[in-house]
């Protein structure tokens, strides 16, 4: 079969925006100008960046650094000026513009811890503002939130700040992945990780390993971890982000949506405004706290006297972290622009360990009429990772210097490493080169002031090459010492095309209507292609065709989603909003006899405030109730539907096939219907933010791997939709500026989230209500195993039970972050505490270590001489028996920040404008209940369903001195 | 017109464009895979798949045999390894099932296969084809490993479970008919191999006559190994990678074996002429295994992941004229046939006796040296009644005299094979 080309569904969008305009008649309208200043109304500070926007057109901008803004071109007459920002109130001013002149237009804006009035995008068929929103949708400015902490990676961002959204370092290597889910699990097998777009362009989100291809002795590249293409993005670029957390708010992205949508919006420039720099720099260190559990080993000595080495000592150094971002806004009467140049090199503590990344951007906006806007958006990122060999392989750094035993260290193996000794390790070169380019085209035609299309089409690219390299004369387990050299190359490209047509009009004097429509696809393809040479001849040629034995290997992944929608918003006056739509997808991945899925939707927003509902007891300023109910889905892998034969070489070197995977051709996506309540307050005259939501999702059609008797031939297991998985949770968000006074303002926050996740049934598949390891009426995942039942004096051995026993859940039910900012004239201290609880891992090193004879635990236990005691026997025969399960409850002093603002007589000296210098420590210390490094450790990176933490490295700790100006 | 009726006239315009550009457009196809269709043009790689399917079972199926015997013990950090050797696995909870489920993949295969040439190729050329002669044959060595390894093993795919005495005359039946096919397509060395198994397998149903006379063909010198190669992953020799030195070393020659630790020649010393015996090759090199505690002893037969290990081989059919003869009361007969072996390895001959005990003795170690790490060894010791007693003889409390004799059926095909039940009580698992 042929793939398809991009023209058939590019030219249906072409053909559509060419009528639309054909059919309009042009006409020429007198313009003015509208200027002013917004300003804090308590400090009286002026406000950069606030949106300030004429009603019904297209026509805005942003206001500089000195609060002021300037729109040109608005039509003359009377227009409506709304200015909004995140964190205040937002202000409408009605002003008279006379042709060829400007009209001014100030504004107050006073603090609000409720932002009922911002306008979002994300999963709404357009611009709407959240207080007419049936679903929840977070937002995060991410200048206001590195106003108080540096940001120096993009999932920093999101970690702590959303209720539901959990992002959390589970690998330590700088570089590698990070665990990013919403709401919990709703899948058994496919990919938990939302789905992200930047701009309107879907990107690619991988962050593991790309596994062993082409003969690579295990486990290429950097073993399980893998690198994080979230690193790829530099946060000085961002301006804020939506994320939709369940399907009710994610039905409008159909057959990708139920993990949740996550939007990157990027900085825009500023209409008639000279060119406003932002500079900004970090300078700082990693360093891994120090609680290896090897400080004991300089208590012994190997076999020839060699005292072994703590790791804490020798391993933990201080990781240079450096950066430097340049970005430039302005724009003219009808081009806006943003350009930005970013430069991060970041050291782990323990190395070799490094990232260099390299990023630019240039987002154009030309207004080329009332009618006609197009944006072009263009990014580059150069992201060089030297990964560190870490998580369940054989090369593991630290698990190599942390599972030995030091009675068998030696000056080669300072650590008795059991495997492969760390200066080896440490000769292993492992690099990803990743070059990515996204881009994407945005056309606004608004024909008439009721009738808006938007076009978005977009690519993202990413190519990105692997090398490893086990140098000649260095022993590595499985390779020897002949050397090895691995090469690997993964382009993934996704192309989307989004179209939105919108008409609003009016049913009656009380009721508006607003009806959307449109399409959207987007063609995904990864390959991946890989070479391997083993041994070679000497030391000094590492290339692959300079090996005796050569291998290679390509894997192709290709994924097509085209998906049509409709919905129409129904308001009523200007307090009650009824939504209802439908999404319709078809996806290359469906099973061949299953046809289109349709995902349908309605939510409902009823507003009311302390002048229109008296009745609302005092302390309330704002509310709004809602609900929303909608259907989301997630889609098979690429090619589960097909019934397979894998080629492969037999009998030496002869192509051969072997069969793979039994296929399915009734395939389906896995669909959750989630049906949401909440509220949004605002307190004491909006001072305080109140959000709570609650949320029930079912996941039906889950997709399984069904195993097949073996004696029916197929390597895979099938994969069916079987299962039906609940999720449900509150979420609540408490946002307060309790004091705000003239030099002097404190800001909380606290959010929480509690998620139970149950598997309810697993299909007729199921024995006893038990599926591979899956089973109903426990969370996805759980960990079962067996148990110790007591102690045998006969044998001098413990016992355990015959089954496996429930011992936890891989997710925190509980999680939750607290944050607090103190602003006391220019000095702000900022400080965020995460926590969460319920959740427990397989402590996969913890037995291991005591089987190996190694680790402080074992060792404690010996006596004076080093000899083995009674506890020792009992405590090596219990880890021989049984697995570790550990607790995962943590708390955590996430991050910690003093900020000065430099005074302005001293920066404007210099040229300078608002400068400011933060003091920051990121993840610096943690308490636990676990005998481990770090309890959120997960050795396979950020898109697997394995909770251990064998042989990874924890979070180091990061502090930071940030200088940040504008001129 | 207005502006409600321009959009519907463009919404339904787009509608139209849409489902006319849309005929296809998410059609993807797999490059990297063959559909069931492809394969009818590609019989030769079908056939080759087939038997490289039963090959890469072989590696596992010596270590695992070996676990379960007295020739490997487990020196690393598995469990799983450690509850074979240890002999304190169950019905449920032993790692040796990855390779029961490997082998029924290979055998299904086989069987699939057969059909696809008659389909193709017509009945009447696929009876004299060489590629239905491989599939065959790959089939009813497939039965007969499930018979050297598992108590019960489903007979047909999906089938109800039969004991590894029905299994073994299953496979009987299938190297008769492979035999006949051979013989038909006139491919002598098939020809062979199905005397081979037909004759190992007659030995294990106590058909010694039949055995000896199927043995009886097979010409000195000859040999079929199970390929395995350096060319790619999926065909390394693990037996290599695990219990080796210079690799992963999670398996060690059992310590019992320590003793007679020739370093010089690297193989353990005969225990009747106390020379160094080339056939069971060891090395040692002060190596600790991977648990760090343990010494390591390398099986050294194989030394490359591309070594192959032998299916069957003449030394292998000897032995089974020998041990007929000895079943039939003629022991001189049966120590001329094993002194000739020792010869050809440069030992002395067997201290001659008149005792059949003492020549039974003498046929274990014999098919313990020809077979060295080639998973015969426990299933020798089975038969001949002599596990419990190897075990006893350790006088070690962690591996018991009591213990499996075999190892039990896969409970994940019992699972999921509807004609049999996944209830403990229900299957079998031998002790000794």
């Amino acid at each position: 079969m042929e793939r398809p080309t991009l023209v058939r569904y590019f030219g249906t969008a072409a053909a559509v925006l060419t009528a639309a305009a054909l059919s309009v008649n042009g006409v020429a309208a007198q313009v003015g100008g509208v200027a002013g200043q917004v300003i804090d109304a308590t400090s009286g500070a002026p406000i950069n960046g606030a949106q300030v926007a004429i009603e019904g057109s297209q026509r805005g901008g942003l206001t500089n650094a000195a609060g002021r803004y300037l729109i040109l071109n608005v039509p003359a007459g009377p227009q409506t000026v709304r200015v909004t920002y995140i964190g205040f109130r937002t202000h409408e001013a009605t002003v008279d513009v006379t042709p060829g002149g400007t009209v001014t237009a100030d504004f107050r804006l006073e603090v609000s811890a409720i932002s009922l009035d911002e306008v979002v995008v994300t999963g709404t068929a357009g611009p709407v503002e959240k207080r007419k929103l049936g679903q929840s949708i977070a937002s995060i400015n991410l200048e206001s939130v590195q106003e108080n902490m540096p940001i120096e990676g993009f999932s920093q961002a999101l970690e702590g700040r959303i209720p539901g959204v959990r992002s959390v370092g589970v690998t330590g290597g700088v570089g590698a992945g990070r665990e990013l889910r919403v709401r919990g699990t709703s899948s058994f097998t496919l990919n938990q990780r939302p789905v992200m777009y930047i701009d309107g362009v879907r990107v690619d989100t991988n962050a593991g390993e790309w596994g062993s291809l082409a003969g690579a002795t295990c486990c290429a590249f950097s073993g399980g971890a893998g690198e994080d293409r979230l690193s790829d993005l530099n946060p000085e670029e961002i301006e804020r982000i939506e994320v939709l957390k369940g399907a009710a708010a994610a039905t409008l992205y159909g057959s990708e949506a139920s993990g949740g949508v996550i939007q990157i919006f990027t900085k825009r420039g500023r209409s008639n405004s000279a060119p406003q720099f932002t500079f900004s720099s970090s300078l700082g260190f990693n360093r891994h706290r120090e609680n290896f559990p090897t400080t004991l080993y300089p208590n012994f000595t190997g076999p020839n006297g060699f005292q072994a080495l703590d790791s804490n000592q020798s391993l933990i150094e201080n990781g240079l972290v450096n950066s430097y971002d340049l970005t430039a806004q302005g724009g003219g009467e009808d081009v806006t622009y943003f350009i930005a140049g970013g430069f991060n090199y970041e050291e782990g503590s323990v190395k070799p360990n490094d990232q260099t990344r390299g990023n630019m951007r240039i987002n154009l906006n030309w207004t080329a009429n009332d009618k006609w806007t197009v944006g072009i958006n263009s990014a580059y990122s150069r992201n060089k990772i030297y990964s560190l060999q870490s998580g369940n392989n054989w090369m593991s750094l630290l698990g190599n210097a942390t599972i030995g035993s030091p009675k068998n260290a030696t000056e080669e193996t300072p650590y008795g490493e059991p495997w492969i000794s760390v200066e080896n390790i440490k000769e292993v070169e492992t690099f990803s080169n990743a070059n990515r380019w996204t881009g994407g085209l945005n056309v606004a035609f608004q024909p008439s002031q009721n009738f808006t299309n938007r076009l978005t089409v977009g690519l993202d690219n990413v190519d990105d090459q692997k090398t490893r390299t086990l140098p000649f004369g260095f022993f590595y387990v499985y390779a020897g010492t002949s050397g090895e050299r691995n090469i690997g190359y993964r382009s993934a490209r996704t192309f989307t095309t989004d179209y939105l047509g919108q008409v609003s009009f009016d049913l009656s004097d009380n009721i508006a209507s607003q009806f959307s429509f449109g399409a959207q696809g987007f063609w995904e393809t990864a390959e991946t292609s890989m070479a391997t040479g083993k041994e070679f001849a000497g030391p000094g040629v590492t290339t692959v065709g300079g090996a005796a034995n050569t291998f290679g290997d390509e894997e192709f992944n290709e994924t097509i989603n085209l998906g049509t929608f409709a919905q129409n918003r129904f308001e009523f006056g200007d307090r009650l909003f009824i939504t209802g739509g439908v999404r319709i997808d078809g996806n290359s991945s469906f099973g061949q006899n299953y046809g289109a899925e349709v995902y349908p939707k309605v939510d409902a927003a009823y507003n009311m405030n302390s002048s229109d509902s008296p009745w609302l007891p005092g302390v309330v300023s704002n509310l709004k109730l809602r609900a929303a109910w909608g259907k989301a889905g997630k889609a098979p892998g690429a090619f589960d539907q097909f019934q397979t034969f894998d080629p492969t070489a037999v009998l030496g070197d002869v192509a051969g096939v072997t069969p793979n995977n039994p296929g399915n051709a009734d395939l389906e996506p896995e669909k959750t219907t989630e049906i949401e309540f909440g509220l949004d307050a605002g307190l004491f005259d909006d001072r305080l933010g109140l959000s709570v939501t609650y949320f029930d999702a079912t996941t039906k059609d889950a997709l399984f791997q069904i195993p097949l008797p073996s004696s029916e031939g197929f390597q895979d297991e099938q994969l069916q939709n079987v299962g039906e998985i609940a999720n449900k949770g509150v979420e609540v968000s408490l946002d307060a500026s309790p004091v705000v006074a003239r030099g002097f303002r404190w800001s909380t926050s606290l959010n929480f989230d509690w998620t139970k996740n149950e598997i309810v049934e697993l299909g007729e598949a199921a024995q006893d209500g038990i599926l591979g390891d899956e089973r109903e009426g426990f969370p996805i995942e759980s960990l079962f195993g067996r148990e110790i039942t007591g102690w045998d004096p006969a044998t001098r051995m413990h016992t355990r039970s015959d089954t496996s026993v429930y011992q936890g859940q891989p997710l925190p039910t509980w999680s939750g972050a607290f944050s607090n900012t103190l602003t006391i004239g220019a000095v702000r201290v900022y400080a965020q505490v995460r926590g969460e609880w319920g959740a427990m891992f397989s402590n996969s090193d913890r037995p291991y270590r005591i089987r190996q004879q190694a680790g402080d635990e074992y060792l404690s236990t010996l006596d004076a001489s080093g000899n083995a005691t009674a506890v020792t026997d009992s405590l090596s025969n219990y880890y021989s028996l049984v697995s570790a399960f550990d607790s995962r409850d943590q708390i955590r002093l996430q991050e910690l920040s003093l900020g000065y603002q430099l005074p302005s007589s001293l920066v404007e000296k210099v040229g300078l404008g608002r400068s400011t210098l933060t003091l920051s420590g990121y993840n610096l210390y943690w308490w636990d209940d676990c005998e481990c490094m770090d309890p959120s450790m997960q050795y396979a990176g950020g898109s697997s369903f394995n909770f251990s933490g064998f042989l990874a490295m924890p979070q180091p700790r990061k502090f930071l001195i940030s200088f940040r100006t504008a001129f | 017109m207005n502006i409600t009726s321009k959009f519907a006239a463009l919404a339904a315009g787009s509608v139209l464009l849409g489902v006319v550009a849309c005929d296809g457009i998410l059609d993807v196809s797999d490059p990297q895979r063959y559909t069931s269709a492809d394969l009818d043009n590609a019989l030769e790689a079908v056939a080759a798949g087939v038997e490289g399917d039963l090959y890469i079972t072989m590696d596992q199926f010596v270590i695992y045999q070996g676990l379960l015997g007295d020739e490997l013990q487990h020196t690393g950090t598995w469990a799983g390894y450690d509850d074979i050797d240890h002999g304190r696995f169950n019905y449920s909870n032993h790692n040796a099932e990855g390779n029961m489920r490997e082998m029924l993949r290979a055998r299904w295969f086989a069987g699939d296969a057969q059909e696809r040439f008659a389909r193709v190729l017509g009945e009447s050329e696929a009876a004299t084809s060489p590629l239905t002669v491989q599939a065959q044959t790959t089939e009813a060595a497939a039965d007969m490993l499930l018979g050297m390894m598992f108590c019960e093993s489903p007979a047909v795919a999906s089938g109800p479970a039969v004991s590894n005495t029905d299994i073994l005359r299953q496979a009987e039946q299938e190297f008769t008919r492979a035999l006949a096919t051979a013989q038909a397509a006139g491919e002598s060395d098939w020809v062979l191999v199905n005397h081979a198994g037909r004759a190992r397998v007659r030995l294990y149903l106590g058909d010694y006559a039949g055995a000896a006379s199927d043995a009886a063909q097979v010409p000195d010198g000859w040999e079929k190994l199970a390929e395995f190669s350096e060319n790619s992953g999926r065909q390394n020799n693990s037996v290599v990678s695990l219990t080796t030195a210079g690799n992963n070393r999670a398996a060690s020659v059992r310590e019992k074996w320590w003793s007679a630790y020739d370093h010089d020649s690297r193989s353990l010393r005969d225990p009747y002429t106390d020379e160094p015996d080339p056939r069971k090759a060891v090395f040692f090199d002060g190596s600790l295994g991977v648990d760090g505690v343990t010494d390591h002893y390398s099986q050294w037969k194989y030394r490359s992941l591309g070594a192959d290990i032998p299916l069957f081989d003449s030394e292998e059919m000897r032995l089974i004229e020998a041990e007929a003869a000895w079943q039939g009361g003629r022991l001189d007969e049966a120590q001329d046939i094993m002194n000739a072996l020792r010869t050809a390895a440069g030992l002395s001959a067997l201290p001659a006796t008149t005792d059949s005990n003492m020549v039974k003795e003498y046929l274990l170690n014999e098919r313990l040296a020809e077979t060295w790490m080639e998973g015969h060894r426990v299933v020798d010791l089975r038969r001949l009644g002599e596990l419990r007693s190897t075990f006893a003889a350790l006088n070690d409390s962690e591996r018991p005299a009591t213990r499996p004799s075999i190892f039990s059926m896969d409970d994940n095909e019992a699972r999921d094979n509807p004609s049999i039940e996944d209830d403990a009580s229900l299957r079998c698992l031998p002790t000794t």
